[in-house]
């Protein structure tokens, strides 16, 4: 888990200088995560029922199996 | 407008953040709540998609959202249909942290059970990616 505080002490400082680096370490911390990417592949499945969610599964067999039920129940939601 | 949050939303600027994609394929939420503009998404843009790996929330659109079935959200109601059969095996033991529990549009309609099964949900914006 990554967890930052930056204590600045008794060092006074405007809130409107606080402000600003709170959104200076939030830009830092956002742009790290914009360049965090997963290596490992994961099995992603689309489901034809969901043209906009979809369901991320670690495990393609279990997608698969999911999958099956899942079209049983829309059948039975018809 | 009800003034909920949508915990789907698009990754545009002026969107917050909501969690990031982990290894074991479950959305691990932010306890900061991050503004995104322009440079991130860009940034984000150059590993793929950010939404393919990245949640982020916006004020919820309600009849201007594709998911919108007439006075609820569709979305969640189609998942959770969809994991009904895996629920028991795929839902998080425990409600995860979350920064806008409170004004969530899931949660305001299917309360815990949609916390339980929100860190499963990743977003494409394209709907022909999905075939």
């Amino acid at each position: 888990m990554a967890r930052f505080v930056i204590d600045l002490g008794e060092i006074k400082m405007s809130d409107k200088a606080a402000e600003r680096l709170n959104e200076d370490l939030q830009k830092t911390a956002l742009a790290h995560v914009a360049d965090l990417r997963i290596d490992k592949p994961l099995a992603i499945k689309f489901p034809r029922p969901f043209p906009w969610g979809i369901i991320v599964r670690p495990d393609f067999d279990g997608v698969l199996s999911a999958e099956k039920r899942l079209v049983e129940v829309f059948e039975t939601l018809r | 407008m009800t003034g909920l949050t949508c915990p789907s939303a698009e990754c545009a600027p002026g969107a917050t953040l909501l969690g990031v994609l982990g290894e074991d394929g479950r959305i691990k939420h932010l306890r900061t709540p991050m503004r995104i503009d322009a440079g991130f998404i860009a940034r984000a843009r150059d590993q793929g998609e950010p939404e393919a790996r990245m949640r982020f929330t916006a004020p919820c659109q309600e009849g201007g959202c594709g998911h919108w079935s007439g006075k609820a959200c569709g979305l969640i109601d189609k998942v959770m249909a969809y994991l009904e059969p895996t629920l028991e095996e795929v839902r998080a033991d425990t409600l995860p942290p979350c920064t806008i529990r409170a004004t969530c549009r899931w949660y305001a309609q299917r309360k815990a059970e949609a916390c339980s099964v929100c860190d499963l949900v990743v977003r494409l914006p394209e709907p022909a990616a999905a075939e």
